[in-house]
């Protein structure tokens, strides 16, 4: 016989009810989640798996490479987009750099792209654009969806359902993880899933919206707290440390992992720039450009990083013996990127009409004079756009 | 498709029905949600953790095995999503989010809020039990076969539960007088 508190508790316990967008979101995501009917020949399947569990032994790039096949084995769905232009398509509205496979530029609400493959995007309309390593699969947000596509033909290679509107999305370098940002009514959720679009989970409540950077080995990446601190997230243990503030740093406005280690870089918008060692514990290196401007911050290797802060590029090397090198450019810096390995780089230039032109240009060389960026070509002409522009080399 | 069991629409989810799925879907996902809610505290924790435990459950449907129930799988399902990101949210937010939890429940009735916060309060073992008993209806022997515990611990941590909200409660009586 219940008494009177086990009564009201199963009263008040009975009246909560889940809203009525979640109820359809959930919907739509468990329903893609079926698996496929079953037939009577299993045969293929064991292949697709076998081949999946190579892809995962021999490394997450193959797994992002397969990351269109998971889903028939997982029960993703199969829509396929018309193939991208290929040959017939109208002159790209942007470039691929030599050598590259893939190259990317988000700004304003729209992407562009280009793959050795033949894809491209010009300036669509998108919250979110992030490229799977080897540039297999894209991964676009609009509306309140991520949907990863296979660059070659446009098969569908998973759907994501997300409460809000994605806002930025992050591809582990090995291809197994994705960290993506959604913008809701209760502030920018933080997630990080599997690289077929499964296991979504959330890891912070609230961030600051800024793309969360990944370090190489794929294990953790770091992202920025709503309240400026941040945060390097360990997807193995689920544990996370928050970097204690150094280096006079105000509210981090750019972070970027080294291609190679653990260092972690932290630019503000007053010209401070911090170096964190997140693996060692080792001392903080801390940075003073004097350049009081929205920076972007790319690593050319290890122990060289490049910050791009109004009309210049400060090259520093992390270093023993340390260094740094100013390049001024012919606009203001709206975006940068070096190419793998650093030989290169593009930087995203702002002329003093919010126009946007993106560069392909040399990677800056030392010396005590300040030297104009050396452009060898434009890679994109991407017309006013307003805030920061995110480029992707591959 | 109403009269159906859920064995039975599991059986045709399998083979693709999506009517099948929908009406799975239907029946289990305000139990889950509530689970979720209950357990968590929070309403967007809740969203996210019942979401994920239909799509891992919808994913293994194939595993399921049809002769069990499939209300309490998708609880346990649930339920360890909920506890797995509570004690990821410990470490990742601190106190914050458990601050948090109590300032979900004020869009309910005084009374209701009140009882509802006490629960918040309980430790996520004692809360799960609550919720699994009062929200969902199980008994205490389908609470301890879901949660893979004695139904003696399911009976004490039941007990110790109701006598934490009861000494809430007159605490708060106290309190006021």
């Amino acid at each position: 016989m219940p008494d009177e508190l086990e009564e009201r508790l199963e009263r008040a316990l009975a009246e909560l009810e889940p809203g009525a967008d979640v109820t359809e979101r959930a919907h739509a995501a468990a329903v893609a989640a079926l698996p496929p009917p079953r037939t009577r020949s299993r045969k293929p399947l064991v292949l697709v798996a076998a081949a999946c569990a190579v892809a995962f032994v021999f490394g997450g790039v193959t797994l992002a490479a397969t990351g269109g096949g998971l889903p028939l084995v997982g029960g993703g769905s199969h829509h396929r987009r018309p193939p991208p232009p290929a040959d017939t398509a109208p002159p790209p509205a942007i470039r691929l750099p030599r050598g590259a496979i893939a190259f990317a530029a988000t700004g304003g609400g729209r992407a562009w792209l280009a793959t050795s493959s033949g894809a491209h995007l010009h300036g669509r309309s998108l919250s979110a654009l992030a490229v799977s390593p080897g540039a297999i699969n894209l991964l676009e947000g609009s509306g309140r969806a991520l949907v990863a596509v296979a660059t070659a033909d446009g098969h569908v290679a998973f759907t994501r359902h997300v409460p809000g509107e994605p806002i930025a999305a992050a591809w582990a370098p090995a291809g197994i993880r994705i960290a993506y940002v959604v913008r809701t009514g209760e502030g920018n959720r933080l997630y990080d899933m599997y690289g077929n679009g499964r296991h979504a989970f959330l890891v912070a409540a609230r961030t600051d919206g800024g793309t969360p950077t990944w370090r190489w080995d794929s294990l953790a990446f770091a992202y920025v707290r709503g309240d400026g601190t941040v945060m390097v997230h360990s997807v193995i243990d689920g544990t996370v440390s928050a970097l204690p503030r150094r280096c006079d740093l105000g509210r981090p406005a750019d972070i970027a992992f080294a291609p190679f280690g653990g260092l972690l870089a932290i630019a503000d918008r007053a010209g401070h720039v911090a170096v964190v060692d997140t693996l060692h514990h080792g001392r903080s290196r801390c940075f003073d450009d004097g350049n009081a401007a929205m920076p972007k911050l790319a690593w050319l290797r290890p122990g060289q990083l490049m910050v791009g802060a109004g009309h210049a590029i400060v090259r520093l090397v992390i270093g023993l013996a340390g260094g740094a090198d100013v390049t001024d450019t012919p606009g203001q810096v709206a975006g940068l990127v070096a190419a793998p390995g650093g030989r290169r780089i593009a930087v995203a230039l702002r002329d003093g009409s919010g126009h946007v032109r993106v560069v392909e240009a040399r990677t800056p060389r030392f010396s005590e004079a300040s030297f104009p960026l050396r452009v060898y070509r434009v890679l994109a002409d991407l017309g006013e756009v307003a805030g920061p522009v995110g480029l992707t080399w591959q | 498709m109403r009269t159906l069991g859920d064995g039975e629409l599991v059986a045709r989810a399998r083979q693709g029905s999506r009517e099948a799925a929908a009406e799975l879907f239907a029946r289990h996902w305000p139990g889950a949600w509530k689970v979720a809610r209950a357990v968590t505290g929070r309403r967007d924790m809740a969203d996210d953790v019942a979401q994920d435990a239909f799509e891992r459950a919808f994913a293994a449907l194939g595993r399921f095995d049809r002769r069990r129930p499939f209300g309490p799988w998708l609880h346990r399902i649930v339920v360890n999503r909920s506890l797995d990101l509570l004690r990821s949210e410990r470490r990742l937010i601190g106190a914050d989010g458990l601050d948090r939890m109590e300032g979900e429940w004020r869009d309910r009735a005084g009374e209701d809020r009140e009882l509802l916060a006490a629960v918040a309060a309980l430790s996520p073992q004692r809360r799960v039990v609550v919720v699994l008993r009062y929200g969902i209806g199980y008994s205490p022997a389908a609470i301890a076969d879901l949660l893979d515990l004695p139904v003696g611990t399911v009976h004490s941590r039941l007990a110790r539960a109701l006598e934490d909200l009861r000494r809430n409660e007159r605490e708060r009586h106290a309190g006021r007088a």
